[in-house]
């Protein structure tokens, strides 16, 4: 183990510790069925919104399909456990379905300007949703799957929460680590020029279609391996939970948490989710709270947690001086295109260039 | 060298929160269920639906009815003294946040009884859920596949949609010898629920709907839809969706130059109906209800006199059906009593014969239906009126 | 009815709801022209303002009845004011990507729809025409006479609005600090003060939208995002920014809604138009009118 390769690894490493110290805690904490129904929500949850952070706080686009590809592995696990199929082969079949709809919808990246591509993203994601409540036959329609069987491996079989959340917590962890290395890969490094500075990454060679296109494939395979947890988590299916409103939720998640972080997502998830949780009893004050919850980490933390948190630290560390270095690697932080660009809006912010008005 | 550290240090930091976060939620765990039978403890009962969002309004009706009964029952002493305690959850209508809201009322509120929710698909999602822990669950929803889950806890407040579709065409074709139909309904599960009812009567008299028309839940303009369905001639137009929605459309169909009938189950038997579609084009719309008028009999006038005057509004088919599921409760409560527990009140509901309710005669079957009157009504003069 | 009736009576009931997709496109085209951004809570201030206007014309908080002209025009400045805060709530983020101040106006729709279902109810309300609307049938083709109207505020709007920001002094300076914040702003041009004045409008011309088309439509908290997506795929299918190409993409696009729900499958209508704006923004994303300066991949 040389001190090169030490480096190198470091990050993942840290990781793997977080998994395995993350791992335990069920056993040690023995969740009762309601705090490891909520646990098995976050996990969901944190997948989902780490598919959405590779997509924006790495690949620079948002992916407003998300609730649709989610709905892509959810119902492929339904389908097939309710014909009887065993539960890994659903699983495996919700995430390549996942991945292979994300890879068709960020088809377009190749041809198409990055801000339009947000937009294909919107139409596609609402098209899934329309494809889920009408086909009938296949989807169940607006009525959805119910009695969805149970996930079982060999003899086990996860009926409950609490078991439930050895799998869940499990498969999350399993992703986070696909995560880390994915970021830490050459890729990965690729990425983050891309999204730092569009025209010198392509000077430099990379091809930005494609990797864009990977990202978004990425976030389809994530997509897909949550919907497979979700649909044997409540054993019931239906097209609302697959909506634009989802892919919004899971955007807050993303933001909140913190974008180009890969702690960002999960601690996005784990607040979002858990707020959801307090604020059940407020009633419809709920969803004006969620509403202003996005307004203001737009205008005070746009770094999210993990960014506020890094600065945080940073500051009480007295590495001002150093800090400034860092500011501009930490991926969080900073005018210089760092977060996703939407709709419209260019990669260097401030107004956008003459090139993408559409005349006077 | 001082990147690295920083590096490390922030990992370190981010290893700390959900470790302590999860520790956290660890140790709020674990909560054993006590059973809170103490003698004048409160009867925890659970309420979910829709508070908020598109739905709300079904929620707005469903707990006016219920709180109206409870606080009524609880002016007189309760249950044996026992006050009933209704704790409400909002789910917008969304699968997992009933759920959520199902594990909180079970697992902090103890409850025995729930009364949700308003919407079949998240009733559904609940059930699994309730029948497990042994819960009772009061719906009022219409879809049938509610009642053929296999479980013995869930009731139903109100006579299933197929019940309303079913009365309504039968009178349709047998007296009014209508032979041509078409169905126009939105894409909720509701409004494929009605259509594939209207459908399956129709079938009975061999006969099938000329066009099957869709709308999105949200849309307004109706014409393609309608402009198809009066290029076929049909006698009766049969609505599916939604009070609101049939109205704007009985509108532009009559604008369009639609002159056939109009007739639906029971979204179409509502003030809102024909508040939407105007007096006048409402005229002489056939519609079917459990829960026709006020003016029934002496119980729902008194109904009718009680809501009014706590909610300063005229309550109709919602609030009956949510009212008629709070009566029964109580009566169940009360003959279970002093054993406050799902399964005794489960029993006691199962037990129940002819009870008289304000949309009719109940008893309930095994798979717990006990309503099935419904009756075909007329919109005369902007009133809901009997046939 | 014969076919060729049937055919102009699809394309005149698309027309009559594509009139409130082009109001709403307009706002959307409106707001971007004068500020580059996409405000994700048009449909919502739209719904917003309608209400606000409608407490007015139909007394609904208690409030006193005024006539449709009051009402109307309350409801536009109010609505306006909401804009006018907006600016002033996002400006710190004016020089940043404007990806942020987009999922911004993501949150603030969420809002205005849940403070407008705490304030008003969630029930909805039905609008009386405030004129005499029975159809009038030309030539077997059946039409509400309250469609003119429409139709001629509609294009009174257009003509007004491309005229001001053509013509005036002030258009000009909004268009100006629109494309280049920081040379507009070396000229002597309020940039802050443009950005209200265009917030202002766009949200002003939400609740104009929304009050029009009341009548014609059921009125409640939820119609601000299904009617915002439409609009706003209609403006992208016109040219987003481009503001004939908001009317014009607006009218095509409740016309191709209309007449495939009538032919094609009223289930799948929907799909049917989110796969055109696929095609659409891959094939020629500026949009129809447009001007062809996008740059491809």
């Amino acid at each position: 183990m040389s001190k090169a390769w030490l480096r190198r690894w470091r990050g993942p490493l840290l990781w793997v510790a977080l998994a395995v110290i993350l791992a335990m805690l069920p056993l040690a904490a023995q969740l009762d069925s309601f705090w490891a129904h909520i646990v098995n929500e976050m996990a969901i949850y944190v997948i989902l919104t780490m598919g959405m952070n590779l997509v924006m706080g790495y690949g620079g686009q948002i992916n407003l399909a998300m609730g649709g590809l989610f709905g892509v592995g959810a119902y492929s696990t339904a389908i097939i456990l309710l014909h009887k199929g065993s539960f890994p082969v659903a699983f495996v079949v919700s995430a390549l379905l996942g991945t292979l709809v994300a890879a068709l919808i960020g088809l377009p990246a190749l041809r198409v300007r990055s801000h339009y591509l947000a937009l294909v993203t919107l139409g596609l994601g609402i098209a899934l949703d329309i494809i889920f409540t009408n086909w009938e036959a296949v989807t169940g329609g607006a009525i959805g799957l119910t009695s969805i069987p149970v996930a079982a491996i060999g003899t086990l079989q996860f009926d409950d929460d609490t078991k439930m959340s050895y799998l869940f917590l499990g498969v999350m962890l399993a992703t986070l680590l696909i995560a880390a290395v994915f970021v830490h890969s050459r890729f990965g490094r690729n990425l983050k020029a891309m999204r730092d500075d569009l025209i010198a990454a392509r000077a430099m060679g990379i091809n930005v279609g494609i990797y864009q296109l990977t990202c978004f494939a990425f976030s389809g395979f994530y997509a897909g391996i949550a919907g497979s947890l979700y649909a044997v988590w409540l054993s019931y299916i239906s097209p609302t939970s697959f909506d634009l409103n989802q892919s919004i939720f899971i955007l807050a998640q993303t933001l909140v948490g913190g974008m180009g972080t890969l702690i960002g997502p999960v601690i996005g998830a784990i607040l979002l989710v858990g707020l959801q949780q307090y604020l059940l009893s407020f009633g419809d004050l709920q969803l004006i709270i969620y509403g202003a919850l996005i307004v203001v980490i737009v205008l005070v933390a746009r770094g999210g947690v993990a960014g506020g948190l890094t600065a945080l630290w940073q500051r009480l560390a007295g590495r001002a001086r150093r800090g400034r270095k860092e500011i501009a690697m930490a991926p969080s932080t900073g005018e210089r295109g760092a977060v996703a660009s939407a709709a419209i809006g260019g990669t260097t912010g401030g107004s956008p260039t003459r090139e993408e008005r559409t005349g006077n | 060298m001082h990147l690295f550290r920083s590096r490390s240090h922030r990992f370190a930091l981010a290893l700390l929160i959900p470790f302590v976060l999860t520790l956290f939620l660890a140790a709020c765990g674990g909560n054993g269920s006590t059973s809170s039978s103490a003698n004048n403890a409160p009867i925890e009962i659970g309420w979910i639906g829709p508070l908020s969002g598109v739905n709300a309004i079904l929620g707005h009706w469903d707990t006016q009815g219920i709180e109206l009964a409870i606080d009524a029952q609880n002016a007189k002493g309760g249950i044996h003294g026992r006050q009933i305690h209704l704790n409400k959850l909002d789910d917008a209508a969304d699968p997992t946040q009933s759920v959520n809201d199902a594990q909180r009322l079970i697992t902090q509120n103890h409850i025995v009884a729930c009364f949700c929710t308003p919407n079949s698909g998240t009733t559904l999602a609940i059930e699994p859920l309730l029948t497990r822990n042994k819960i009772v669950q009061i719906t009022p929803g219409l879809a049938g596949n509610l009642t053929e889950q296999g479980s013995s806890y869930i009731f139903r407040d109100t006579p299933m949609g197929l019940a309303f579709e079913s009365t309504l065409i039968t009178f349709l074709v047998q007296q009014k010898h209508f032979k041509s139909f078409a169905i126009i309904t939105d894409t909720t599960d509701y409004g494929q629920g009605e259509a594939q009812y209207q459908t399956e009567t129709l079938q009975k008299f061999g006969l099938s709907p000329l066009t099957v028309q869709k709308y999105g839940a949200n849309d307004t303009d109706f014409t393609g839809q309608l402009d198809a369905i009066i290029a076929k001639h049909p006698q009766v137009l049969l609505f599916g969706g939604s009070e609101v929605a049939s109205g704007l459309i009985a509108k532009q169909a009559r604008r369009l130059g639609f002159t056939g009938q109009f007739a639906g189950g029971a979204a179409i038997g509502t003030p809102k109906f024909i508040q939407v579609a105007g007096a006048s084009i409402a005229n002489n719309t056939y519609f079917t209800s459990a829960y026709i008028t006020n003016d029934k009999n002496d119980q729902t006038k008194a109904f009718a006199a009680a809501y009014e005057a706590r909610w300063k509004e005229a309550p109709e088919g919602h609030g009956a059906k949510a009212y008629d599921g709070a009566q029964l409760l109580i009566q169940a409560l009360n003959a279970a009593y002093p054993t406050i527990t799902g399964e005794a009140i489960a029993r006691a509901l199962h037990s129940i014969r002819n009870f008289q309710g304000l949309q009719g005669t109940v008893t309930f079957d095994a798979k717990g239906e006990g309503f099935h009157d419904t009756s075909v009504g007329v919109i005369k003069n902007g009133q809901l009126t009997p046939v | 009815m014969t076919g060729l009736l049937l055919v102009a009576q699809n394309i005149v009931g698309g027309l009559g709801i594509g009139c409130v997709y082009a109001l709403i496109a307009l706002g959307f085209s409106l707001i971007y022209r004068t500020m580059g951004l996409v405000n994700f809570a048009q449909g919502n201030l739209l719904m917003f303002g309608t209400y606000l206007g409608l407490t007015f014309y139909m007394g609904l908080l208690g409030l006193g009845k005024f006539s449709p002209f009051i009402a109307f025009l309350a409801g536009i400045i109010l609505c306006g004011l909401i804009g006018i805060g907006l600016e002033r709530l996002f400006r710190p983020l004016a020089n940043l990507d404007l990806s942020y101040i987009l999922v911004g106006t993501i949150g603030i729709g969420i809002m205005l729809d849940n403070i407008a279902n705490h304030i008003w109810g969630s029930e909805g309300i039905v609008v009386p025409a405030p004129i005499a609307n029975n159809e009038i049938n030309v030539g077997g083709v059946r039409i509400s006479p309250y469609i003119f109207i429409v139709m001629a505020m509609t294009v009174l709007l257009v003509i007004g609005l491309q005229l001001f920001l053509t013509r005036t002094n002030f258009g000009r300076g909004l268009r100006a600090s629109a494309q280049d914040r920081e040379i507009a702003a070396c000229f002597g041009i309020p940039v802050n003060t443009m950005n209200a004045v265009a917030f202002a409008v766009g949200a002003g011309l939400a609740a104009a939208a929304g009050l029009l088309i009341a009548p014609m439509i059921y009125v409640n908290p939820a119609i601000g995002d299904s009617l915002g997506i439409k609009g706003f795929v209609a403006a992208i299918i016109g040219g987003l920014g481009d503001l004939p190409g908001a009317v014009i993409g607006g009218l095509l696009f409740g016309v191709i809604e209309t007449v495939i729900s009538g032919y094609i499958s009223s289930s799948y209508t929907d799909l049917i138009a989110y796969l055109l704006l696929t095609v659409v923004l891959i094939v020629r994303p500026e949009g129809l009118l447009g001007a062809r300066t996008v740059e491809k991949v």
